[in-house]
């Protein structure tokens, strides 16, 4: 694997690849030819109409710009609650909670696997003080929330969460917005997230939908992730194959607990924005049209709202490089000006510093002026799918649904994207396409610049060296000791008698078949740490307690399971 | 009749972090390099990966982390190691590294030390150095 | 004669591994396994001291079946299994080398880490290296170090696909065969004899459509068999646990029933060993002459068969040479 340096004669510029990044080949050219086989009335269609290639609304973003979002996640709930209340002093509203990592696979901050990745991420958020705090004073009815976590529990119970800050503040639960992950699939596929195993995974995605539905219209329940499993080997075809196919397995399962698509209502897909340009464009163009496609025509829906695709992006991490950090600046500029041209509805969009550590203020901060300088002084947003129409792009976004169309028939003849999951085959179909990638970067057959590719020999400048500089803590050891030492201090002062009722109760509903998302918010009240919510409901579901097999069941749960 | 020796590594991750790609992309590597290389998989603890490295009698641990954690992950896993008797067992560790993480790093013994996007060839040439 | 590589700790590496291996260390036998993986100096010293105190009374087991088939979590289940009887378990988990590189990505642990820190549990992954046609020597050596070691159950997991499957059944007490529905491989099973060695078969993955059929199809082919010596056929889903027991009281029935044939056994199981080592040594002995003799079929100035005939004699030779010495 030796890594030699492409002769690239950078005075001759030549290309090294005749396709795109997914590996669609390409002519030098297109012309009328190439698009003759499609209808603008079918295929393509104005703005705000079906099957809304071009974008869900007539005004597009003159009407409303583009959501910013940010993940926001620092160690402490002060720390987080700070920094909320700075993004929203600064018109910033959208709002992405994560919390760290042991939480997000299930398990409490006293759990002896959580110790090495403690706050690591995000706030431990084992409980409903902490987000008590993490939410203080912010205008819960008016931001819009996103839950971005891995494990599936998170969805459950941190929605559960929400809601239930909101109802001791006697907030209308009308007005909670945003959205969750909540994809079974690449919890999975991904990050082989421990907390529940995948029939569960996939029932508990359905409760949540469920009760969203029924109680907070404005929420969505479920965006199927493209951005993680792209990151993880998938190219653009199969990012957006997975997706429609989540979306419609769910919308399959939801049908059979008698929810129609028209009461489900719009769909969002959490999309990554690659380096690919006019693949990524293309991406976006095709998800809507195919998504309002399958909507009416396998799921019967009526309302325009059901046939729409909302799009949220999450820059590409992976296509920014440690070395000459600066070059971040373009890649990142790129991605953004193709999610705007693509017609997204949110953007969150990587750092310049991300390749070095979590990414700084300063970092966030230009990229929020990449996106001003797009709308602003650029004047890209103005019109809607300023692209549609040009041979390339039309005759292109009708090539790749050929071949997400085939992806799709090809999972469906495996019996399903669960059935795919969990015989390993889309595992494999990643490890197979990130095998590629590796393997073209080896062989320079995908250039990247300043890795491997365009190297300058002797010291990096002054401007790459202060990237590279940033530095973000991890918490110390103290730290961690100290919220050991918080849990525990919390799990003993809780009133048991008031809460033992109420787990029992999620664990009934589990074990009862009973949606779970009631139950969850009203023990989550009484003070149910997420390590508890996960480990009833697993024993309700007739697994065992801890999901990492370490600790055994906590004496007062394990009276609280008893029949 | 193989007459060789092939060194065995065992990629360790510690914890609860969940990115992996780093971890697969090393295990594929060093196949293709002809060494033998053993995946702990994730959410693992130390002493886990310290049976593990004994057991399979390998040449050097790799160690795996984008936590920020490295260091006290490091150390939890030479304890355990200590624990077993084996004082002698090289480390390596690359990922979400700061420059003072690399000092402590250092001063335990732990080499390599690899932030994100090090060359392959940089790691392996280290690996066949402490391996042998 | 042999040019061993690595050999830089030398003999004591040797000894310390055989008195560790008897002070029950498990750092004794992992070294060990090393030392006969690496063909270390001293490696046949350890070998007859591990032959001469390997203990009968260790229960093998053979797990084998294609890529997937869920090999590993069932041994997992396994494990734990003997566990909850106190029984001391030791693993070997082979897979393949790759063909291209001669390195190996060992996988199967993953699927057993919840036994890593269990002290009562030796896992140990060994990459199939160059097997001559069938089970490669370091797995088929290791398992008497592994008896040396005697732990009570000794589980050998290896990917079945070409010979590999049909040897191991030489090698352990009773092999367990898995099959998955969905592949439609029985014809394939058929021909690749794997019916012949199975002394159970384990349906496994048996939540997915299929798995009834499948049974019946598995059934249908052993019918020929004699009653008493049919082969049970049986379903799991080993990632939650289910058909467990039932494969266990299999396992406990066909050990008693194979126990009354133990001696004709063990005997082919020694033939088949002393068949197995002499062959390895051989083609080690042929081996420096191969590409001499490859230049000359190529020259055409004598056939394969020839070369091999010339090879024989020249290795003949050198014992005779080896004798003549030992005699003055
Ligand atoms: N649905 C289902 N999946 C299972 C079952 N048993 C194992 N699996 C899954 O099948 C996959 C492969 O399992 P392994 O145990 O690694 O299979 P293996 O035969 O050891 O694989 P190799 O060693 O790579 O040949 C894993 O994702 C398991 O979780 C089962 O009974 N049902
Ligand atoms: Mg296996």
């Amino acid at each position: 694997m030796a890594n030699i340096e492409a002769k690239v004669d950078r005075k001759a510029g030549h290309m090294v690849r005749t396709a795109t990044q997914s590996g669609l080949e390409l002519k030098p050219f297109y012309n009328a030819e190439d698009i003759n086989h499609l209808s603008y009335e079918k295929d393509i269609g104005d703005p705000g109409a079906f099957p809304f290639t071009r974008g869900l609304y007539p005004e597009m973003y003159r009407d409303r710009l583009w959501l910013k979002s940010f993940i926001v996640s620092y160690a402490t709930a002060e720390e987080t609650n700070q920094a909320f209340r700075n993004y929203i002093a600064n018109g910033l509203t959208d709002l992405r909670l994560l919390c760290d990592l042991p939480t997000q696979a299930g398990i409490d901050p006293d759990h002896p696997s959580a110790w090495n990745s403690m706050m690591c991420g995000g706030v431990a958020t084992y409980a409903i003080p902490v987000y008590e705090k993490m939410l203080e004073g912010l205008p819960l009815g008016e931001a819009i929330f996103e839950f971005a976590h891995a494990g599936m529990s998170s969805f459950l119970y941190f929605y559960g969460l929400l809601v239930a800050v909101m109802e001791n503040k006697g907030i209308d639960l009308q007005t909670l917005r945003g959205n969750s992950i909540n994809d079974p699939i690449r919890t999975k596929l991904v990050y082989g997230c421990p907390d529940f195993p995948t029939k569960l995974d996939r029932r508990i995605c359905l409760d949540h939908i469920e009760y969203s539905i029924r109680n907070t219209p404005n929420w969505r329940p479920i965006a199927p992730n493209g951005v993680d499993p792209c990151q993880g080997g998938m190219d653009a075809i199969k990012e957006l194959g997975g997706c429609l196919a989540v979306a419609t397995q769910v919308m399959t399962d939801l049908a059979a607990r008698g929810i129609a698509i028209d009461d489900f209502g719009a769909m969002v897909f959490a999309l990554d924005a690659e380096s690919d340009f006019f693949e990524t464009i293309v991406k976006f163009r095709l998800a809507r049209k195919m998504w309002a496609k399958i909507a009416r025509e396998k799921f019967g829906a009526k309302t325009k709202r059901a046939m729409q695709l909302k799009i949220g992006i999450r820059t590409s991490g992976l296509s920014l490089t440690s070395q000459k950090p600066l070059n971040n600046a373009a890649r990142v500029t790129l991605q953004i000006l193709s999610c705007v041209l693509g017609g997204v509805n949110s953007l969150d969009a990587s750092s310049i510093d991300e390749a070095i550590g979590l990414p700084s203020l300063e970092a966030r901060i230009f990229n929020l002026d990449t996106q001003h300088i797009i709308t602003h002084e650029a004047n890209v947003p103005l019109v809607a799918d300023p692209l549609g129409g040009s041979y390339y792009v039309e005759w292109l976004t009708s090539r790749m649904e050929q071949e997400v169309n085939s992806y799709l028939q090809e999972i469906e003849s495996r019996g399903g994207i669960f059935a795919c999951l969990e015989t390993g085959w889309l595992n494999e179909v990643m490890e197979a396409g990130r095998l590629k990638v590796q393997r073209e970067k080896a062989e320079n057959k995908r250039l990247i610049v300043g890795v491997n590719s365009f190297r300058e020999e002797g010291e990096e400048g002054p401007i790459n060296k202060a990237i590279r500089d940033i530095a973000y803590k991890s918490p110390s050891l103290a730290a961690r000791e100290a919220m050991v030492a918080e849990v525990k201090a919390f799990k003993a002062g809780r009133d048991k008698k008031r809460l033992a009722p109420l787990m029992k109760e999620v664990y009934r509903a589990t074990k009862e078949n009973r949606n779970t998302q009631r139950p969850v918010i009203e023990a989550a009240k009484a003070g149910m740490t997420i390590g508890e919510c996960v480990g009833v409901i697993r024993m309700g579901a007739g697994y065992n307690y801890d999901p990492l097999k370490e600790i055994e069941t906590p004496e007062f749960v394990r009276e609280i399971v008893k029949e | 009749m193989p007459k060789e020796k092939k060194i065995r590594v065992l990629i360790a991750k510690v914890g609860c972090d969940i990115h992996e790609r780093g971890a697969l992309t090393l295990l594929t590597t060093f196949r293709d390099e002809g060494m033998e290389a053993i995946y702990t998989g994730r959410y693992q603890t130390p002493k886990g990966v310290a049976n593990a490295a004994v057991s399979e009698d390998v040449d050097v641990i790799a160690l795996s982390d984008h936590t920020g954690s490295l260091p006290i992950i490091a150390e939890a896993v030479l304890a355990e190691l200590k624990k077993l008797g084996v004082t002698d067992m090289p480390i390596i560790a690359g990922g979400l590294l700061t420059q003072e993480d690399v000092k402590v790093l250092e001063r335990m013994g732990v080499t390599g030390n690899y932030g994100p996007g090090t060359p392959m060839d940089v790691i392996l040439t280290h690996i066949r150095n402490v391996a042998c | 004669m042999e040019v061993f590589l690595h050999n830089l700790t030398g003999i004591p590496r040797v000894d310390e591994a055989i008195s560790l291996m008897k002070a029950r260390n498990i750092r004794g036998l992992t070294r060990a396994i090393s030392i006969v993986e690496n063909y270390e100096e001293g490696r046949d010293a350890l070998l007859n001291d591990a032959f001469q105190r390997a203990s009968e009374a260790c229960f093998t087991l053979g797990f084998t079946g294609a890529p997937g088939v869920g090999k590993s979590t069932l041994v997992n289940a396994v494990i734990r299994h003997y566990r909850r009887s106190g029984k001391t378990v030791g693993v070997m988990a082979v897979d393949p080398t790759s063909p291209f590189s001669g390195g190996a990505v060992l996988g199967d642990r993953i699927r057993m880490q919840e036994h890593n820190p269990d002290n009562g549990v030796y896992i140990r992954s060994l990459a199939s290296r160059k097997a001559l046609g069938g089970l490669s020597e370091a797995t088929k050596y290791a398992l008497y170090l592994y008896k040396a070691f005697g732990f009570d159950v000794i589980i050998v997991e290896t990917l079945g696909v070409g010979q590999d499957e049909i040897d191991v059944a030489r090698y352990v007490d009773v092999t367990t065969v898995l099959l998955v529905p969905g592949y439609g491989d029985t014809i394939q099973m058929a021909k690749a004899g794997i019916m012949e060695i199975a002394d159970l078969f384990v349906i496994n993955k048996s939540d997915r459509p299929g798995a009834d059929l499948l049974k019946k199809q598995v059934q249908n082919i052993l019918y020929m068999k004699a009653e008493k010596e049919r082969p049970p056929v049986l379903n799991t889903i080993a990632d939650q646990n289910e058909g467990i027991d039932d494969v266990m009281e299999a396992i406990a029935e066909v050990r008693q029933r194979k126990a009354l044939q133990g001696q004709e056994r063990h005997r082919k199981r020694i033939v088949e060993e002393i068949r197995s080592s002499v062959l390895t040594r051989l083609a080690g002995d042929a081996e420096p002459h191969l590409d001499e003799m490859a230049g000359k079929v190529l020259t055409l100035s004598m056939t394969p068969i020839e070369a091999a005939e010339l090879i024989i004699r020249r290795i003949q030779k050198g014992c005779l040479e080896d004798d003549e010495k030992n005699s003055i």
